[in-house]
């Protein structure tokens, strides 16, 4: 029995800690970013790295994510509204949760994992010593393009993946459910709203924040070879994935309030 | 004037004592070479000159400025006048060959591409490498290969402090020569002062000016070669003569 609660205490004080220094990792990292140098070049190439190479998963995503909800939303409703209510729902849905949760969570996997295997590899292997030796703040080098590439890439993603996923229910609605093209497209016009669009947006924004930065963070803090770098990615992908989840509650709550 | 000055240094992770009261004078333009047994403490004490590790207590001063503490952007200052060679050359993997060696004159130092790859080639050219792996990646070159761009890669910015990390370990008996000489002609001929590790005692003869034994988290021992080959130390002359028998354990109980 003691020894349990001595378990629980000493997991609360660790996690505390960990919570600690992330903030500070953070704080420092977004200091960071509005002093030079900013490294352009590599900005540019974790923009393509996180943004254009994810695409593919996040449209298959949202693509399939449409075309089940259109069946599975036709099943439970009243077939004369389904022309207004399928539409309805799958703008809903994928505009505000599906598009931005979904995609948040396969880029955590994707890119939390490829960023902190890298940083972590470069840690071990003294690689990042070898960069403040050599004058470059490691910080603005390595951890700075990468947030700001997940901070900018992944809203652009989410747009992308809103249109596919709200084409993938357009398509089973109108190719096997049987409902009319037009009036279902202009359903969908009409259930478009700024507000929805924008919080999943600003979610998308956060998400890869917090996929970046958890990357990032247990990359640079990886210790202990090889294994110490398998660690740090499995880390950095549950713990992104677990934030998402959690800021996703906490963005809706905002937005909801509205 | 000291170049360098380590005083009463000590460095420990979490308990295990890795320096305690470490205490070292370097004049400018010397080349001390630092002995000592695996696991003593070498590699740690020069990630200390370059703040990559911070010291628990004493004092370090590079041209009689402390660099203990100091602030980040003061650091890299330091930093930009101090090169390193490190035990497993810490290559860029994600970089070719020439970008790794003009890494720091570009990143670090702003020098335009074209002059950077020309300095890049003739550091690349004194430690034995010729054109044909600039576009290499580390990955695909031999580990001599490695520590030689590596090396390439310390001098190019130019340093007033080289710090060499085992510089011909895994080098066969006439690269590893070749880069004693490069040693000896840069600290003699730039005045760069110079800090190197090494185990191998037919490069400490060649590169030293002064000898200095670690031992137990201090210097144990300091002098020439001459001094060296002479000293009735008994740390010294077991070490020089790599007999297991005399004071030194340092397998155990080197705490
Ligand atoms: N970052 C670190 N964290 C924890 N312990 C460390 C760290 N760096 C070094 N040590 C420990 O400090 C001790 C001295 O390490 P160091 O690398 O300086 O040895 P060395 O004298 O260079 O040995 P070698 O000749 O084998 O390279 C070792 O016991 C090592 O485990
Ligand atoms: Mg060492």
């Amino acid at each position: 029995m003691f020894n349990i609660a001595q378990n629980i205490g000493s997991l609360i004080i660790d996690s505390v800690e960990v919570i600690g220094k992330m903030i500070r990792f953070s704080l420092i990292s977004i200091i960071g970013i509005l002093s030079r140098p900013f490294y352009t070049n590599i900005f540019i190439n974790q923009c393509i790295n996180i943004g254009f190479f994810s695409l593919p998963v996040v449209g298959m995503t949202t693509l399939f994510a449409g075309m089940v909800l259109a069946l599975q939303s036709y099943a439970g409703i009243n077939p004369n509204l389904a022309s207004t209510t399928i539409p309805n729902l799958i703008v809903l849905a994928i505009t505000r949760e599906l598009a931005p949760v979904l995609g948040g969570l396969m880029v955590a996997g994707r890119i939390g994992a490829s960023i902190a295997a890298e940083i972590g590899t470069m840690r071990v292997t003294e690689q990042i010593e070898a960069l403040e030796t050599l004058s470059t703040d490691p910080i603005k080098y390595l951890v700075i393009p990468r947030i700001l590439a997940g901070i900018i890439t992944l809203p652009i993603l989410v747009l992308i993946g809103d249109i596919i996923g709200i084409l993938g229910g357009y398509i089973v609605s109108v190719s096997k459910l049987g409902l009319n093209p037009a009036s279902y497209l202009n359903n969908t016009i009409e259930a478009l709203s700024l507000i929805g669009v924008i919080s999943g947006l600003t979610k998308a924004s956060v998400f890869g924040f917090i996929t970046t930065i958890m990357g990032c963070y247990q990359g640079y803090n990886s210790s202990g070879g090889a294994e110490g770098v398998g660690k740090a990615t499995t880390n950095a992908v549950v713990w992104s994935s677990i934030m998402i989840l959690i800021a996703n509650y906490i963005i809706t709550e905002m937005f909801v309030g509205v | 004037m000291d170049k360098i000055v380590y005083k009463n240094v000590s460095k420990s992770f979490d308990d295990l004592i890795v320096l305690d009261d470490f205490s070292l004078n370097i004049k400018k333009g010397d080349s001390v070479v630092i002995i000592g047994g695996s696991g003593t403490g070498k590699s740690v004490s020069l990630k200390c000159l370059l703040g990559l590790l911070t010291p628990d207590n004493g004092s370090i001063k590079v041209d009689e400025q402390e660099t203990v503490g100091i602030s980040s952007e003061y650091r890299n200052k330091i930093n930009e006048n101090i090169g390193m060679l490190f035990q497993n050359g810490a290559l860029f993997d994600s970089m070719t060959v020439i970008e790794n060696v003009c890494f720091g004159l570009k990143s670090g130092k702003g020098i335009s591409d074209r002059k950077s790859r020309k300095i890049g080639i003739e550091c690349l050219d004194k430690v034995g490498l010729d054109k044909s792996i600039l576009d290499k990646y580390p990955s695909d070159l031999s580990g001599g290969m490695r520590k030689r761009v590596a090396l390439a890669r310390a001098i190019a910015t130019n340093p007033e402090i080289i710090l060499f990390d085992e510089p011909t370990t895994g080098l066969d008996p006439i690269t590893a020569s070749t880069i004693d000489n490069l040693i000896v002609d840069t600290v003699r001929k730039m005045g760069v002062t110079t800090i190197t590790v090494t185990h191998d005692l037919a490069s400490v003869r060649r590169i030293a000016d002064r000898v200095a034994l670690l031992y137990k988290g201090k210097i144990e021992w300091i002098g020439t070669v001459q001094e060296m080959d002479e000293t009735d130390n008994p740390f010294v002359k077991q070490f020089i003569n790599g007999s297991s028998k005399g004071p030194i354990h340092w397998a155990r109980g080197n705490k």
